[in-house]
């Protein structure tokens, strides 16, 4: 099942704003895009303030979290990236 | 002797450091060489899975695995992980997975199965944005990331021993031969 991109927005941006580090997310982007093969997937970028000094583990844990909030509820994978806001 | 998935993921690290005084962003290139390296150190891992469960572990076999592992493809690969990456398997591959002791029913994929899936879907999608898009951004952030997140499923896996896990592990790396189809799509 795909949901529409404004839900699942929401769901990602919930899950950043319940991290350790929601202090420092800045936006989130979200698009939908195709593989060479065929495949739906989505790309995901958190754009973070000061993505120099990060403590790698708070990111890991965030990563996991966006990829269990969408996967609970869309059938294309979520590939997470973080970008700086700056 | 390190394995060459081992060698991968050092190479991805040593990409990633800084000389001593070094300040500033790391160059572009250094970041998607490492993300693409990380990307391939899974790859290698999964083919000498297959390789080793399918063919052997024995030395004089190597000539074999390694004959074996060009068939096996990065499509394949994700093909089938894609249906084991949920708590449920895809129902076209559950029968196949099914331990010959257990009940009928759904098949849950033990969770290094999952992670292992996990990792390397997102590691190809990252690899292609790495190597191909220059406009899709990646930082040293997901470089980093990305490595750790490879060697830890990949030592999971590893240490998944049980007659369960490694009954999985055979039946999965016979799907990744089929290119994950049981039947060749109409």
């Amino acid at each position: 099942m795909q949901i529409d991109l404004d839900t699942l927005k929401q769901r990602i941006i919930d899950a950043t704003k319940q991290s350790t580090v929601a202090a420092r997310v800045e936006n989130v982007a979200l698009e939908a895009d195709r593989d060479e093969e065929g495949t739906d997937f989505l790309r995901v970028i958190v754009q973070v303030k000061d993505l120099d000094h990060t403590v790698d583990a708070d990111f890991e844990a965030l990563l996991e979290a966006i990829e269990r909030a969408v996967s609970a509820v869309d059938e294309r994978y979520p590939s997470v990236r973080f970008s700086d806001a700056a | 002797m390190a394995s060459y998935d081992d060698e991968l993921l050092e190479a991805a690290r040593r990409l990633l450091v800084r000389c001593s005084g070094q300040r500033g962003k790391l160059p572009s290139a250094r970041i998607r060489r490492s993300i693409s390296t990380s990307y391939y150190a899974l790859f290698h891992f999964v083919l000498d899975e297959v390789g080793t469960r399918v063919v052997g572990t024995h030395n004089d076999l190597r000539r074999r695995r390694r004959i074996l592992s060009r068939t096996v493809t990065h499509k394949g690969i994700k093909t089938t992980l894609d249906k084991v990456r949920d708590t449920r398997a895809d129902p076209s591959i559950e029968d196949f997975l099914r331990s010959p002791a257990a009940a009928p029913g759904p098949v849950a994929p033990p969770l290094f199965v999952r992670n292992l899936a996990n990792a390397f879907i997102d590691a190809q999608a990252k690899r292609h944005d790495a190597d191909y898009d220059m406009n899709k951004p990646l930082s040293e952030l997901d470089a980093r990331l990305l490595r750790t997140r490879a060697r830890r499923v990949i030592a999971a896996w590893q240490a998944s021993r049980t007659a369960a896990d490694r009954d999985f592990k055979h039946a999965l790396c016979v799907l990744i031969l089929l290119k994950g189809l049981l039947r060749p799509e109409v």
